[in-house]
């Protein structure tokens, strides 16, 4: 089922090793092995739970292509991680120099045509 | 010391019959020791549907509890436990607490939630800027819904 038609991953962190991998968590829509990241956005953190009373405010958003070339989460190497899981992405592609901590990666998922 | 020794209850924040995308297939549902993080996460999922906070007493899932909070700084930041049970199954041994009773309850008990959460960069941060409760505080806070009708 998915919940949504935007897929999206927040960065928390990386993994050393050579391959560009990032760990954080999945949005409403599940993320599949082959699945491209086309935008990185980045929003201010709140610093305050008052904040929260106000839009987030947008840093920045760049294109990327960041294809998922390997997903894992709970010890084990998936398919697909679903929504609001946590686990690791491993990203092959341009842009992955524009990803810090707190980057949303953003890509439009398939909708289903409607007769 | 097992986790069954250090906690009583765990809690998983979800939509009313939402089986998960993954979980099913994989045979394990995430939850959390702590209420404030089921009630975030339950917050957050009432966009697609009828938003509940789960209790499940531990005693009903001995041996089937795998303490996840010690593999990366967001399962420590959630107080990640790992059931080896689908998320239905989980469901049947729960009790089913409205996500606004949970919250109304736990802000008695001194939490502070944010009003809104807009996208998963806000849920990050309402992870982190919550307090967690005590084992004491939780008793009391299942204690209070207990009380309520079901």
């Amino acid at each position: 089922m998915n919940r949504s038609d935007l897929k999206a991953f927040h960065v928390n962190g990386f993994v050393e090793g050579e391959a560009f991998q990032v760990i954080g968590r999945c949005g409403d829509s599940a993320i599949r092995v082959g699945d491209v990241f086309s935008i990185a956005c980045r929003y201010q953190s709140r610093e305050r739970l008052e904040d929260f009373a106000n839009p987030p405010t947008l840093l920045d958003s760049n294109p990327v292509s960041l294809r998922v070339q390997e997903i894992r989460a709970y010890g084990r190497i998936l398919g697909e991680i679903g929504p609001g899981m946590t686990g690791s992405l491993v990203l092959a592609g341009t842009g992955a120099e524009r990803i810090v901590p707190g980057t949303i990666l953003e890509m439009n998922a398939a909708v289903p045509a409607t007769a | 010391m097992s986790i069954q020794d250090e906690i009583d209850y765990i809690f998983r924040g979800t939509t009313l019959g939402y089986l998960g995308s993954i979980y099913p297939r994989i045979g394990l549902t995430s939850t959390t020791t702590d209420p404030v993080v089921a009630t975030l996460f339950a917050t957050t999922a009432s966009r697609h549907g009828h938003a509940v906070v789960y209790i499940i007493p531990v005693a009903k899932l001995a041996g089937r509890l795998r303490d996840n909070r010690g593999s990366n700084r967001l399962a420590e930041l959630e107080g990640e436990i790992v059931v080896d049970e689908s998320p239905d199954e989980i469901a049947a041994k729960a009790r089913a607490v409205e996500v606004g009773t949970a919250k109304a309850e736990l802000e008695r008990l001194g939490a502070v939630f944010p009003l809104n959460i807009y996208n998963l960069a806000d849920l990050n941060d309402a992870l982190r800027l919550t307090k967690r409760l005590s084992r004491e505080e939780i008793r009391a806070f299942v204690r209070a819904v207990e009380g309520q009708p079901g």
